[in-house]
């Protein structure tokens, strides 16, 4: 209950009604000026997206062109747009929807007037969820590109497509959390980006090489990057075997061959481990943030 | 409080913010009223921003309440509450910076949303809020084409834009060329005589004292002064005799207390504070007194009849409203003089 001077209450109750009314206008309207306020990045991130699927298309093309044979199978064609240039491709959307989300409204002050217009929570919320449909929008842009290169060669859709295009877009929730938790405290854009770009290239990746060269049977559920790796196995079936073993050197070096020390490969998450995981780092990182966020003045 | 001082919209009872150890502000109580504008004077760091900052709740009070009017009654400002109570009240807290590529339309047409205001109107208040400071040709414009003044405009506007029937302004003129400054000040003294109350907060004692009801002077985290402006500008208007004797006594306060008996009764002066004040930075005695020609020759009379080995005085000095500004927000740091000086003054041979 409030009490007023007078020491009248008023309910709790027909608080809460006018505060979550109040909250849904709040993040709505975020939402709505995010989109107007990331116009330019909208084209941007729409020409990245054909941009990165016209440089696949050149590769699949050349390979042919020099008589490598292209899939027989229309899911195989998939999968092969779907290698390290489309994690390296969802990195760069999440960096540039997600690393000014916070930290640009205090290197340049624009915060000042937002508060007390509305609260650091219904902020975040709108921003988050802005920037999510922003981000998911290119990756929906690659794969309707992809989608008709395919159906234009094979002459079908494969309906796995959407089961990708799910876990593209839930990768891209944990990337995107993962850009927006750095950003609630650095204070520059552009750290920002370098430091998710460092850490998701060097730091996951040497941490993959690491645990491969020592043989480790522990599946990198921690490492974000592996759940990457279910967008195009997804795509094929999951395997049941999630692992190889391969040698470390020589000229047998890759999976199969077993000659001299050899490592584990994992090959992807299973369906439940990538749910989980992922939805792990999401959550976690985002709650990070939004805490960081609070206590950043 | 009494119940029928009705015109308090927004009263702070012992408002106090510590940072660790160090106190940002210190036990503020003030009321601010109805269509009045409230000066909030401080230097730099006096804790101006830092008041503005727990009235808008965006820094909780370390002790301390804020009580807003909400429909007729005061209400205590809380976490749970402060949606409701402060939708009616218009912040501009520290700059305005705005996004470069964003229009004046769509910046205030998300801040109008936010505060509530009824869309099918937006359009309207917008064009009636901007013309108001002479933006309208603007309306369309990046933001980031718009000079300082334009943009301090556009901040005001933006606390404006929900129609609230009181403001609060941190330093809106700051930084600005005196004719953007002279806009400002018409266009606040517009919203008062609309019948808006306004807090404003600055370090600028002729932008405060040109349009201010009340003025409260802030110092070290303190209100040290809080009055109309005639009271005070009544209040900074003594004058004061400098004399300087020949040796400086052994002991100041009872010289002090000697000078005071002599001259009080000629000194025009009725309140019970000392008049006689011993300035350690120049070794000379200050006595305050009414300015009258009449009580200046008497002073000096009885001082060259007392044993008092005067050796010079000073033409009397009329003190201006800034003297008092400076006076108040000068005392923290010449208070750590005086102690300085009290340790180094050699003990005079009488």
């Amino acid at each position: 209950m409030t009490v007023t001077q007078d020491g009248n209450l008023q309910s709790r109750f027909e608080q809460h009604v006018v505060g979550h009314r109040k909250s849904l206008v709040q993040v709505g309207a975020t939402v709505k000026f995010e989109f107007q306020r990331n116009l330019m990045n909208i084209l941007i991130s729409v020409g990245i997206a054909a941009l990165f699927y016209v440089m696949n298309l050149i590769i699949q093309i050349v390979k042919e062109g020099r008589g490598v044979e292209a899939p027989t199978e229309a899911v195989e064609y998939l999968a092969s747009y779907m290698g390290m240039t489309f994690g390296f491709f969802i990195l760069i959307i999440a960096a540039q929807y997600g690393a000014n989300i916070i930290a640009y409204d205090y290197d340049k002050q624009t915060g000042n007037l937002l508060f007390p217009k509305i609260t650091k929570g219904r902020l975040f919320v709108g921003r988050m969820i802005a920037r999510y449909l922003l981000s998911v929008l290119a990756v929906i842009v690659y794969y309707i590109a992809l989608g008709i290169s395919v159906a234009i060669k094979y002459g079908e859709l494969p309906t796995s497509i959407w089961t990708s295009l799910g876990w593209a877009a839930f990768y891209m929730l944990a990337v995107l959390s993962l850009v927006v938790f750095f950003s609630s405290f650095m204070k520059k854009t552009s750290t920002v980006i370098v430091f998710s770009i460092l850490m998701v290239l060097i730091v996951f990746q040497l941490t993959t090489t690491i645990l491969h060269i020592t043989g480790s049977e522990i599946e990198p559920l921690f490492i974000l990057t592996y759940y990457s790796n279910i967008i195009s196995e997804s795509l094929t079936g999951i395997p049941v075997d999630r692992f190889v073993e391969t040698a470390l050197s020589g000229p047998g070096m890759g999976p199969g061959s077993v000659d001299g020390p050899t490592g584990m490969a994992w090959i992807t998450p299973s369906i439940s481990g990538a749910a989980i995981g992922l939805a792990i780092y999401s959550i976690s990182l985002l709650t990070a943030a939004y805490v960081m966020f609070r206590r950043r003045q | 409080m009494p119940k029928d001082e009705t015109d308090i919209i927004i009263s702070l009872r012992n408002l106090t913010k510590r940072f660790g150890d160090f106190t940002a502000v210190n036990d503020i109580t003030m009321d601010v009223r109805r269509g009045e504008i409230i000066g909030l004077l401080g230097p730099n760091g006096a804790g101006k921003t830092t008041t503005m900052k727990m009235i808008s709740r965006l820094l909780k009070p370390t002790v301390g309440e804020v009580w807003i009017r909400e429909n007729g009654e005061l209400e205590l400002l809380t976490n749970r509450n402060k949606d409701s109570l402060l939708d009616k009240i218009g912040f501009l807290i520290e700059n305005p910076t705005f996004y470069d590529h964003m229009t004046p339309k769509q910046i205030l047409t998300y801040f109008a949303t936010l505060k509530g205001y009824t869309r099918k109107k937006i359009p309207a208040r917008i064009e009636e809020v901007l013309a108001m400071v002479g933006l309208s040709a603007w309306i369309n414009k990046k933001v980031g084409t718009f000079s300082k003044g334009m943009k301090q405009k556009l901040g005001i506007v933006s606390a404006l834009i929900h129609d609230p029937d009181f403001l609060v302004l941190d330093e809106p003129q700051t930084g600005l060329d005196p004719k953007a400054r002279r806009e400002i000040r018409a266009l606040l003294l517009k919203l008062k005589h609309s019948g808006k109350t306004i807090f404003l907060s600055s370090h600028l004692l002729y932008e405060v004292s040109e349009i201010s009801d009340r003025i409260a002077i802030i110092n070290l985290g303190q209100i040290v002064a809080y009055n109309t402006m005639e009271n005070l500008e009544a209040e900074s208007k003594d004058s004061r005799l400098v004399i300087q004797l020949e040796t400086i006594p052994s002991d100041i306060e009872q010289k002090k207390a000697q000078l005071e008996a002599i001259v009080r009764p000629y000194a025009g002066v009725n309140n019970g504070s000392n008049i006689v004040e011993f300035r350690y930075e120049t070794r000379t005695f200050e006595i305050r007194f009414d300015g009258s020609i009449k009580n200046q020759k008497t002073i000096l009379k009885e001082l060259t009849k007392s044993d008092f080995d005067v050796i010079n005085f000073s033409v009397p000095r009329t003190n201006s409203l800034e003297d008092l500004y400076i006076n108040l927000v000068s005392e923290g740091a010449i208070g750590k003089l005086e102690d300085q000086m009290q340790e180094e003054v050699p003990v005079a041979m009488e």
